[in-house]
């Protein structure tokens, strides 16, 4: 083992119980077991079930590993063995150092003692000393930014607070190994930003293990993925990006059916590149650079005077983040009725890497505002090959030039 | 769970699913390791959770006594109207219940203690990695607290009934205290891992308790004849109950031996379920849920 690897992780697997009466029974024989130093039972007894099954990585300090995957595929159940809260069924991790942890921030808290106190006996537990937390408090409370709020009970602080003052207590640790686990939902934008500032801080000396349903985040710190299904872990050492787009493959989003309006009917829309074009029951993976053409059909209902077809573009948190509005510079018809078939085609596409989808709007420019006729929400999604990923879904290809 | 302490003042921590078969002697020298950090821990829990409990309350402190007193009137009133009647105890009856009934709750105390203290910081348990042990210190650290002001009053109570004491036999209450305090703390230790799967145990305890108050000479002076005699002599809290008061009212004490061999099988009862808390735990906390 080279003495810079922090985490080693081999065979580890874990089961539960589905049945709370059978489950708290098999506590007590496991409570026998133990006592008695009798081999345990490795295979599943009834009602049991992997909730982590054969999961195998290594991770060096200043590496980040993001583990991703479904809800209830077993991240938590994986970071709760590797914070040593509970033991495995199968296999062994080894850590070495320091570990500290970013989960249930303010879990030490109580209520009715004040800030101040909380910081002390939330440093308390998470392992620090009286004098650690002297040396630190200044630091812990400038970064929590509660000054005036410090000497009020907890019970008055609102949840983003609670969460401020946590993360402060916690992120000042100064570990070997840092878990992390979903921690920043609540909390704004600012303190958000100061978090991961924080944190990529961290890294540099750390090894640290990210649970994270956010993409762009995971994409940004991470240098190893783990993804999690069902309790079983896909491993991609060194390439995250692999791991994000295979997370994104598993996400079957729903196709739904068009909901056609009575003025017209969306029949079919097409997606791909120069080499292949796919419909809605084929999974559409594009590189970037390339074309992006889009083909759409459309039976009109009625009579149509100036058909406008606009399209938008939507990334993986379902945000708007691009627009097509020009139809009407390369099509202008006075009356339309019957079939529409139109394809547009986006050149050298410049959208970093993941899922998004296209909205297709059919509105009538016969009065003013341009009633809409026709609107698809995500009729057609299509995945984007890019080694760029981050955090904005289009990356402009602009130019640089030296001035001194 | 094993760890190795390395240079540089690193740790190696190796988490593996194999039992950890290592001896109960191996087992009490990791957790006496971990004692300074358990402390550190449990004194700031037992801070906390004095300061958050007795700031919003009235009567504060006087908890603390509420029941033993309250207990000890009754039966004065009882005996004073002669609606009961009893062996004589060589001291006056308010002394001899009011010592007893503050005895009687230093064990029932003692019993709750572990699992009190554990279900008090039950959140933190399956979210962060604590020493587990300091959450029974911080447990035993308030049956201390509460005992020191039970001892207040008695000291109070003594002055008021002109109370006769012995200093040499007053240097003997401590180990009584002890006694009494190890004799619960070990019972309810063993029974803490168990309790916090199934609720029958606390509810159990919450009713078994007052039984067993009137099966122990607290309220009356022992019988030394009669079918029920052989009663004070088996039952442990008997004995040392019987022991310290006689040991605080400066009167004279038999039965050492008695004393002497059921302190020891409880310190080996303590040592015993301390061993058992700490294999089981893991496995409790991943049932209880989060």
């Amino acid at each position: 083992m080279n003495s810079e690897t922090l985490i080693q992780v081999e065979s580890l697997s874990k089961k539960f119980c589905r049945s709370l009466k059978r489950s708290l029974w098999y506590g007590v024989q496991d409570i026998g077991t133990e006592l008695l130093n009798r081999r345990k039972t490795p295979e599943l007894r009834t009602d049991e079930f992997w909730a982590v099954h054969d999961v195998n990585f290594e991770l060096r300090r200043g590496e980040c590993l993001g583990l991703i995957g479904h809800n209830g595929a077993g991240k938590s159940t994986l970071l709760k063995m590797l914070n040593g809260l509970i033991k495995p069924d199968k296999g062994s991790i080894t850590m070495r150092g320091r570990v500290g942890a970013l989960i249930e921030l303010g879990t030490g808290f109580n209520p009715i003692l004040t800030g101040r106190e909380n910081i002390y006996s939330n440093g308390a537990v998470l392992g620090f000393t009286k004098k650690e937390i002297n040396e630190k408090f200044d630091a812990i409370v400038d970064f929590a930014e509660i000054g005036e709020f410090l000497d009020t009970p907890v019970q008055n602080y609102s949840s983003g607070m609670r969460v401020r003052l946590g993360f402060a207590v916690a992120s000042h640790m100064e570990p070997d190994v840092l878990l992390v686990d979903e921690v920043l939902a609540v909390g704004d934008m600012g303190f958000i930003l100061k978090c991961y500032n924080r944190m990529d801080k961290l890294l540099q000396n750390t090894a640290v293990i990210l649970v994270s349903h956010n993409m762009p985040q995971i994409a940004r710190m991470a240098t190893q993925i783990m993804l999690m299904e069902k309790g079983e872990g896909l491993y991609f050492a060194g390439e995250a990006s692999l791991g994000i787009t295979e997370y994104y493959k598993r996400y079957k989003l729903e196709i739904v059916d068009f909901q056609n309006s009575d003025k017209a009917i969306l029949q079919n829309v097409r997606v791909g590149n120069d080499r292949k074009m796919s419909d809605r029951t084929e999974d559409c993976v594009v590189e970037y650079g390339d074309d992006i053409y889009v083909e759409i059909e459309i039976k009109l209902l009625q009579k149509v005077k100036k058909p406008h077809l606009s399209l938008a573009l939507y990334d993986q948190e379902q945000r708007i983040f691009a627009q097509i509005w020009n139809f009407m510079e390369y099509i202008d018809i006075e009356d339309c009725s019957g079939e529409l078939k139109v394809r547009t085609k986006i050149s050298r596409n410049n959208f970093a890497q993941g899922k998004y989808s296209i909205t297709v709007i059919l509105s009538d420019e016969a009065t003013a505002s341009g009633e809409t006729l026709l609107r698809i929400q995500s009729a057609i999604y299509f995945t984007v090959n890019s080694k760029v990923h981050g955090w904005a879904p289009i990356q402009m290809e602009s130019e640089w030039e030296l001035i001194k | 769970m094993r760890m190795y302490p390395m240079t540089k003042n690193e740790t190696v921590i190796i988490y593996s699913a194999e039992a950890s078969h290592r001896s109960l002697v191996a087992h009490l020298r990791d957790i006496i390791n971990s004692l300074p950090q358990a402390h550190e821990l449990g004194f700031r829990l037992f801070k906390r959770n004095i300061t958050a409990l007795y700031r919003q309350s009235l009567l504060g402190f006087a908890w603390a006594l509420l029941p033993p007193l309250a207990t000890a009137v009754l039966w004065i009133l009882l005996r004073g109207n002669n609606v009961v009647s009893m062996e004589e105890t060589g001291i006056s009856y308010p002394v001899f219940v009011l010592t007893g009934t503050m005895l009687w709750q230093v064990f029932s105390e003692a019993i709750l203690a572990p699992l009190a203290g554990i279900t008090e910081n039950k959140a933190m348990l399956s979210k962060i990695n604590i020493p587990r042990e300091g959450l029974l210190l911080s447990g035993l650290y308030q049956l201390v607290f509460n005992t020191l002001i039970k001892i207040v009053l008695l000291a109070v109570i003594f002055l008021a009934f002109h109370q006769v004491i012995s200093l040499s036999s007053l240097v003997f209450v401590p180990l009584g205290l002890f006694s009494i305090g190890l004799a619960g703390f070990s019972i309810g230790l063993l029974l803490t891992p168990l309790g916090m799967l199934y609720q029958d145990i606390n509810r159990g305890l919450a009713v078994l308790l007052p039984f067993f108050m009137y099966l122990t000479p607290v309220v009356y002076p022992a019988p030394q004849v009669g079918s029920i005699s052989w009663l004070m002599k088996w039952n442990p809290l008997a004995v040392l109950i019987t022991q310290t008061r006689n040991w605080l009212t400066a009167q004279p004490v038999y039965d050492m031996h008695f004393f002497w061999i059921y302190t020891s099988a409880f310190s080996l009862l303590f040592l015993f379920s301390l061993v058992v808390y700490r294999l089981s735990m893991p496995i409790i906390i991943e049932r209880m849920g989060s």
